[in-house]
């Protein structure tokens, strides 16, 4: 091991090699080459674990030129001067305008993607494996039948299809008929009725079996509230989606959705 | 593992395919497209695997998510809009129709219910103690904080002399309902608990979760007693979609006369229906297989319905099953608890018959001799048989007894039994009368209806004689026979249950009180 910084200062007194600069620039341009002879020889995992690494990098690349790019349009974009602009410039000018409406549209569309945001936009995937318990049923130990393990709501006149032909079985321990909603605007909660699951974010089949998770959108019966429409007319249905986890908690908790 | 095999319904020159069953008469008949759809789930149920065992497809309904996945909920402006919303004229317009037809009859049954805030028509329940509520007596602004305006915690008791002497009252009161301590209770036999156990209160509530029609199975001898309270209040609140219907078996045990002023007080609450339960001369089956095809045909909706039968230990549950039937498909013994599970049975292609075991409420309504007397308890496993004698003799008519046992008098049950010993040889070394086993035949006879017996309603007199003091049960005063109704009453208006035909000519039998 070096005991000292010897090149440092071999460099610092001699300067260096009177050909460094081209071979520098020469080794430079044969990377890509280089890079692309590695690409072609490797094989197997290597080459997967390779080409995901260099596709990463050709992302930052990219990032950081629209960024770059950006910051240098930001720059230009000035104010126009008083006084009429010569016709050559007029057209230069349209164009910064026009990008710089394009950006506000950007800007107000995800404003309104916000506005319309439900309060938790993403939310962990509720596996198959994990919802649904296979059930082993019969003599010989078939085992079609699954049971979901989460908390599902069913409406009031449901019946059990005969074992024959019921594949899901959802247990009446883990069914739920209320909800404990808070009203964000009013900051209390209410204990009210579920009228139905309208969206489970993990898959249509759970919304269609009722299973309420994390982030599950429900609808609740909020006539309690006392709501009215600018028409008049009584407001008792709204969707609220749920911010716990029920199965371990034993009760659901969940956020009315009203508009900002 | 099943290979993937086509479930087509192609064509084979092959006699028996995948695709077809082994009808009657050993000729092969084709499989429905929805049969063999079915088999096919059955049989793909397991994850494939390799061989050297990794599993390369997951069973069906088994799949993972690699660790991290998330699910998303688009942004979108219906989720913040009025799912439901109603006018006040409609409200007001349905609070009237429903104001209308307030008292619903026992006949009457909501089909579809409209999906409507229900909760606003309902009258707001107020405590009974007239309270407020606490968080509207003193809010959390008012009592906390800056602009408290509370002095002091409105509490029951001022100081702790006040709490003491409370607490001298109510355990002075409760020293006195206490009972004499001389006394000390024997362990209860284990078999006082039967059909009050988890497991079966479980398969219990499996029955009710899977059917649309529910069948309560009642004793002719005694329908007040063999009802179970308990679970129609449970049907009525929780499971109001759920039909209940009575069924009063063992008719072949009273007279018809008796069958006829039961059916009209049962009517009035649900509507019931008279049974026998024999596979070769059954009665009623025709009224019930056509109520039970009628429901059938209301609730199209669904592709079948499933008609549950639910009651007390030994009231003929299983025996009414095979009867509709027509052939043994349940075991059935005239001892409680033969049925240990339930069992699904297939009536027609639309109707299912859920078999399932007697229920006891644990409240504690019925004693022990009670249970003994209903049937409830096995009598091989009483442990002191003669002890229930006595009751016996009180309920069975003096006449009875001697016509059955030729035993024309006796003093008490002790006497009754010594005689009957005596005549049935059912002695022990010595000559002793061996009364325990007399005395379980006794009950076993009882049990079985081989000794005659019945319950009338309340206040009813038995056509041709006094007042029968004895045979009068004060059980319940829940019900008051009131004038007979017409058959026009009777009949649902829209949801058309047949009216039990034994009703036509009962207005000559019935004695108003």
């Amino acid at each position: 091991m070096p005991q000292n910084e010897h090149i440092e200062l071999h460099r610092k007194r001699h300067g260096r090699r009177l050909d460094y600069e081209e071979k520098t620039r020469k080794k430079a341009a044969r990377e890509p080459k280089k890079r692309a002879a590695t690409a072609r020889k490797l094989r197997g995992l290597k080459a997967k674990i390779y080409n995901k690494r260099r596709f990463s990098e050709k992302v930052q690349l990219r990032k950081k030129i629209k960024a770059f790019e950006e910051k240098s349009t930001e720059t230009t974009l000035d104010r126009p001067e008083d006084g009429a602009l010569p016709a050559y410039l007029l057209d230069r000018q349209d164009k910064q305008t026009g990008k710089a409406i394009a950006a506000q549209v950007k800007q107000k569309q995800k404003d309104k993607a916000a506005k319309y945001n439900v309060p938790l936009p993403k939310v962990r995937m509720q596996s198959e494996n994990e919802v649904f318990r296979p059930l082993k049923s019969g003599k010989r130990g078939k085992s079609w039948k699954r049971m979901v393990t989460k908390v599902t709501y069913v409406p009031d006149d449901f019946t059990r299809k005969p074992p024959k032909f019921e594949r899901f079985i959802r247990p009446t321990g883990l069914r739920f008929k209320k909800a404990h909603v808070t009203h964000p605007e009013l900051r209390t909660t209410f204990c009210l009725p579920i009228i139905g699951v309208k969206r489970n974010p993990s898959s249509t089949m759970y919304t269609s079996l009722g299973v309420i998770t994390k982030g599950t959108i429900i609808e609740v019966n909020i006539s309690d509230l006392g709501m009215v429409t600018a028409g008049g007319k009584i407001v008792w249905g709204k969707y609220a989606q749920v911010t716990n986890n029920p199965e371990n908690d034993g009760c659901i908790n969940a956020i009315l959705l009203l508009s900002k | 593992m099943a290979k993937g095999s086509d479930h087509s319904l192609s064509v084979s020159s092959h006699a028996k395919s995948k695709n077809d069953a082994v009808g009657a008469g050993g000729q092969s008949q084709r499989r429905t497209a929805g049969t063999v759809k079915r088999l096919q789930m059955y049989r793909c149920s397991k994850p494939r695997r390799n061989a050297q065992g990794k599993i390369i497809k997951q069973a069906p309904f088994q799949s993972f998510v690699e660790s991290g996945t998330r699910a998303r909920i688009e942004p979108g402006r219906s989720w913040f809009a009025n799912t439901k919303t109603i006018s006040q004229r409609v409200l007001q317009q349905y609070h009237e129709t429903m104001k209308d037809r307030g008292d619903q009859k026992s006949s009457q049954v909501i089909l579809k219910k409209t999906s409507l805030p229900l909760s606003m028509l309902e009258e707001k329940k107020i405590s009974p103690l007239g309270q407020v509520p606490m968080i509207r007596q003193t809010n959390f602004s008012r009592t906390f904080g800056k602009s408290a305006t509370r002095k002091r915690p409105k509490l029951a008791f001022q100081n702790v002399s006040d709490l003491l002497e409370h607490v001298n009252v109510v355990s002075q009161r409760e020293l006195k309902a206490e009972p004499n301590l001389d006394m000390v209770d024997c362990p209860r036999e284990y078999i006082f608990a039967a059909g009050q156990s988890k497991r079966i209160w479980n398969e219990l509530y499996k029955v009710v979760d899977s059917s649309d029609v529910l069948i309560e199975v009642i004793d002719a001898r005694d329908p007040l007693g063999t009802r179970s309270y308990q679970i129609e209040q449970y049907l009525k609140k929780d499971k109001p979609t759920k039909q209940l219907i009575l069924l009063m078996t063992k008719i072949d045990l009273i007279p018809p006369w008796l069958t006829q002023k039961w059916l009209n007080l049962l009517n009035e609450e649900y509507p019931t229906l008279a049974f026998h339960g024999s596979v070769r001369n059954p009665f009623g089956k025709g009224a019930l297989y056509s109520l039970l095809r009628q429901i059938s045909k209301f609730r199209n909706q669904s592709n079948q319905i499933s008609v549950g039968f639910i009651g007390y230990p030994n009231v003929g549950k299983s025996s009414a099953i095979n009867a509709l039937r027509g052939k043994k498909v349940c075991n059935v013994a005239p001892i409680a608890g033969e049925t240990k599970v339930w069992q699904y049975i297939k009536l027609m292609k639309k109707i299912y018959l859920i078999d399932s075991p007697g229920v006891v409420h644990p409240s504690g309504q019925d004693s022990d001799v009670a249970k003994v007397l209903k049937g409830v308890v096995r009598v091989e496993l009483v442990g002191d048989p003669t002890q229930y004698i006595e009751s016996v003799l009180q309920t069975v008519k003096p006449e009875h007894i001697k016509k059955t046992y030729t035993i024309p008098s006796w003093s008490d049950a002790e006497d009754f039994l010594k005689k009957l010993a005596t005549k049935s040889g059912k002695l022990l070394k010595g000559g002793e009368p061996d009364l325990v086993a007399v005395s379980k035949m006794v009950l076993n006879d009882f049990q079985r209806g081989k000794l005659p017996y019945f319950k009338l309603p309340p206040g009813c007199v038995p056509p041709g004689q006094g007042q029968d003091a004895e045979n009068i049960t004060t059980a319940s005063g829940m019900f008051e026979v009131t004038e007979a109704k017409t058959d026009e009453e009777n009949i649902a208006t829209e949801a058309d249950v047949p009216t039990i035909t034994t009703n036509s000519n009962d207005r000559d039998n019935q004695t108003p009180t």
